[in-house]
């Protein structure tokens, strides 16, 4: 499977990024570690993974509950997806500046939208019963310290 | 001994029965059951989503509640794959080959009943097998220095990353991950900050929610959205009066759910072997031994009978190794571990002595979420039935608010949320590239304690690495020696040719 050359090298690359990251901490001695050795020691274990997973591609392996995902998982659906991510883009930026009441609202909004089936009026009652049980269960309930409603510039 | 344990269990029934922790349980099996019955939501999806809100739970209760969604929704999961022919939780994908079939021929009454039944049977097997084997395990462990636990976390990891589904290569690439992710942020014994990148944010590395979240909420919507099978709500009409199976039916099913109910215990056993190969295992065997093997896969109650109470046993069973030495063997007894880490409990054989109204509490819990559960499916089925029907359309995007406010949370601010969209973008390239997510979660969760334990033995030992296969500490070369089998058992299985696979309706998680 061509799949899994890509899914190797993945591997071996986020592998090397953490050691090369992890040869700038004290390494130390066995007797005495340091900060560097155990992510050092993990990152060679995956590069080495990912290098036996992309020699290995193409290749059968036996395992009972293979077929389950063997075959190519089909790729996401883009606008639902495109959706579910601008959903959560709007929440973290409009409850920040505008408040959890616009900002829970909005977020829901964008992502139900994304389904091909969803219509208008249905997402506008979703989003407006989310936001009002957001509101009393979180706000009210739990009393999580988030304005229902701000102006502010954006920051973390 | 045996004194022990009733006295043990009285305790625990004294706990499980104060009116708070009685009303976490049923919270928890009713949101587990809705779990199980909605198609498109998993339990690691339900289990994060509602770990943040733990926060705010007394430890008990949190803990009963989140282990009630775990056995909660392997109930309601049965609902989905018998009715809808939605393999929607795996432990239940195989339920679907004769369960569908009987629903077909307007039987699915019957096949719930059955299920019910010997899900109880399997469930309450399980809960004895904890109530005797935990506090045997207990005991063993007292010898336990830092090699052994060492060693023994590297046998859970490596069970946990090559027996789960997948490819055993992969398994073991996520859940050195995992521990690697495990490793971000300040280290706690020399304050150096490793892979934090200067950002301030990241001085106290991931957290747990914001992982599982980003993986079992996101990426799992990333992957869904717009791509869930079309539900076929035809044959959802159940009523109580037909779950009630007649004799012979009653007859037919319970010797194959009593050899169900071993094949789970026993696959409990293993750590990493988990509900879902148990429920595989127990299909396999019960059609092998069967006299009329023709008739499998085109409605045999025995093919519904027997994988169910495996599933249910092995849940149970899944508690033990977690609630008495710490080592989860799955990504949902990693979260669970985590719920206990959230309110300061530390995981290990010393969690009976010193919280005993957990252990004992949730075991006792068990008895009665489980009792629930049938109170709950019996009668009220036709709610149950209804809740199949709401579209994934309107699930989705509710979850994505709790998921948002679940990550602010945790240390309210809005990196957790940016955070867990940024595990989610990850995950679900992971995903596409023949990844499963569960083994990064089990490796984060463990990483902290293996490292420290490790720099332990290594203090201890002088840096002398033999230490772990010295005579001196049998029990971690047994360990060890547990570990090179199971290793070379995948290499040599991954040598010979595939088995034909089991035809299965497609999965949607």
């Amino acid at each position: 499977m061509r799949r899994d050359y890509y899914a190797g090298a993945l591997v071996a690359l986020i592998g090397a990024f953490f050691g090369l990251t992890a040869l700038q901490y004290q390494i130390g001695s066995l007797t005495r570690m340091g900060p560097g050795m155990f992510p050092l020691v993990l990152s060679i274990v995956l590069v080495t993974v990912g290098v036996l997973i992309a020699v290995n591609a193409g290749e059968v392996v036996a395992d009972s509950l293979d077929h389950l995902d063997h075959d190519a998982p089909p790729y996401p659906n883009l606008e639902g997806g495109i959706a579910i991510i601008a959903g959560m883009v709007a929440f973290i930026i409009l409850t920040q500046t505008l408040g959890l009441v616009i900002g829970t609202f909005a977020s829901v909004f964008i992502a139900a939208i994304g389904d091909k089936q969803a219509t208008w009026l249905q997402s506008l009652v979703l989003s407006a019963v989310v936001t009002v049980f957001g509101v009393i269960v979180f706000v009210y309930g739990l009393k999580m310290n988030l304005p229902l409603y701000q102006i502010q510039s954006f920051s973390l | 001994m045996m004194n022990d344990v009733f006295a043990n269990m009285a305790y625990g029934f004294s706990v499980a029965f104060q009116w708070q922790n009685l009303g976490w349980c049923l919270v928890g099996v009713l949101i587990g059951n809705m779990v199980g019955v909605l198609p498109g939501l998993g339990v690691l999806s339900a289990i994060s989503i509602l770990l943040p809100l733990t926060y705010h739970v007394p430890h008990v209760g949190a803990i009963l509640m989140l282990a009630g969604i775990y056995y909660g929704a392997q109930y309601g999961g049965a609902i989905c794959s018998i009715l809808l022919n939605l393999p929607c939780h795996p432990p239940h994908a195989v339920t679907c080959l004769d369960g569908y079939p009987l629903t077909k021929q307007g039987k699915g009454g019957t096949a719930l009943g059955i299920t019910m039944l010997g899900s109880f049977f399997g469930a309450s097997f399980g809960i004895v097998q904890m109530m005797f084997m935990a506090p045997l395990l207990v005991a063993a462990s007292q010898q336990f220095g830092a090699a052994e636990i060492c060693t023994l976390m590297l046998l859970g990891l490596l069970a946990g990353s090559t027996l789960s589904r997948g490819p055993a290569l992969k398994g073991v690439a996520m859940t050195v991950l995992g521990l690697l992710l495990s490793t971000v942020g300040n280290d706690p014994q020399t304050g150096q900050e490793r892979f934090t990148f200067g950002e301030a944010h990241m001085y106290e590395g991931f957290e747990t929610v914001t992982i599982a979240l980003g993986l079992f909420g996101i990426a799992e919507f990333l992957k869904t959205v717009n791509r869930m099978a079309p539900i076929n709500a035809a044959y959802t009409n159940v009523r109580f009066r037909d779950m009630w199976p007649s004799r012979a039916d009653f007859k037919m099913a319970a010797a194959p759910a009593f050899r169900g109910t071993i094949i789970g215990s026993l696959c409990s056993l293993i750590p990493g072997v988990g509900p879902t190969i148990a429920s595989f295992i127990a299909y396999a065997a019960e059609k092998k031994i069967s006299r009329t093997p023709e008739r499998f896969g085109h409605g045999a109650i025995e093919g519904v009978a027997c994988p169910e109470a495996a599933t249910h046993s092995s849940v149970q069973g899944d508690f033990i190794p977690t609630m008495s030495l710490g080592i989860p063997g799955d990504a949902v007894m990693a979260l669970l571990l985590s719920a206990l880490v959230i309110h300061n409990i530390q995981p290990g054989p010393q969690l009976v002595t010193q919280h005993p109204d957990i252990f004992w509490g949730l075991i006792a819990s068990f008895w009665i979420g489980n009792i629930m559960l049938m109170v709950l499916n019996m009668p009220m089925i036709g709610l149950w039935v209804k809740l199949l029907t709401i579209p994934y359309r309107f699930l989705y995007p509710a979850a994505l608010f709790f998921i948002c406010i679940g990550t602010y949370s945790v240390h309210n601010s809005m990196f957790g949320v940016m955070q867990t969209l940024g595990i989610g973008l990850v995950g679900i390239l992971l995903m596409q590239l023949g990844f499963q997510p569960a083994p990064i979660l089990l490796g984060f969760v463990l990483g902290k304690q293996l490292e420290e334990t490790f720099r332990r033995a290594m203090t201890i030992s002088r840096g002398d690495i033999g230490v772990f296969v010295s005579w001196d500490h049998k029990i971690s070369l047994f360990f060890l020696m547990l570990s090179v089998v199971l290793v070379g058992s995948q290499i040599y299985f991954a040598f010979r040719k595939a088995p034909p696979p089991m035809q299965l309706p497609a999965i949607a998680e």
